[in-house]
């Protein structure tokens, strides 16, 4: 498969941000069902998560992507483009499905209600929208490199 | 419903043009070798301004590099 430098940073890219979301969530849960954010063991996974981050990022780009990434090509800002524009839409779908929680929750008058969240949890589901968000520019740029 | 393609001639011109690599091609046009390989495989349709950088590289008019195919689907 003829894979380009550019290809290559999106795949890594994409694989630190589902490794490092997967330990992250996890650790969390393992905590207190994501609510408890102050204390001390939130503070370690969040401490270990950086650590990882920068380790997995030195190490996998110096093993997998010695060959330097050419200037962007107008093939390139297209393919960036069309990721760009999936990600957006993502995020909005996301962040109107959490804007539409809170409204029917705590502003609307209405007699049923969503099951009641905290602000702890309600921060998690935005950590996960974006993690989608970013799951989602980075797999629609691999497919298009494909596709195009 | 008809698919519509770009179809082109750049491998057979790049031989002819004595064997002008994808790589030296891309150098010469200002892309990547991808989207020289991505061009000849019918997957990526250019921008004007690159189908007329190309035509210009082998010296022919633009039709004679790129041709519009539709083809008609059931």
């Amino acid at each position: 498969m003829d894979i380009s430098a550019r290809e290559k940073n999106i795949w890594l890219e994409l694989l630190i941000t589902i490794g490092i979301s997967v330990y992250y969530f996890f650790k969390t849960y393992q905590l207190n069902g994501w609510s408890e954010v102050a204390s001390v063991e939130m503070g370690l996974v969040v401490r270990n998560v950086i650590f990882i981050a920068i380790v997995a990022t030195v190490i996998l780009y110096t093993l997998f992507s010695r060959q330097p990434e050419e200037d962007e090509d107008e093939r390139d800002k297209l393919i960036k483009a069309k990721g760009n524009v999936c990600a957006y839409y993502c995020l909005t779908l996301c962040c109107v499905f959490l804007v539409g929680h809170i409204f029917i929750n705590e502003i609307s008058m209405l007699p049923s209600r969503l099951p009641e969240v905290d602000g702890a949890f309600l921060a998690h589901l935005l950590l996960i929208a974006l993690m989608l968000t970013e799951v989602v520019k980075s797999s629609t740029q691999l497919v298009a490199y494909r596709k195009h | 419903m008809a698919k519509q393609t770009i179809e082109n001639d750049i491998r057979k011109l790049r031989f002819a043009k004595g064997e002008m690599t994808q790589a030296q091609l891309a150098a010469v046009v200002g892309v990547t070798r991808q989207t020289i390989l991505s061009l000849e495989a019918c997957k990526y349709s250019p921008s004007l301004e690159l189908a007329f950088r190309i035509a210009t590289v082998f010296e022919v008019p633009l039709e004679r590099v790129f041709r519009f195919s539709a083809t008609e689907l059931d």
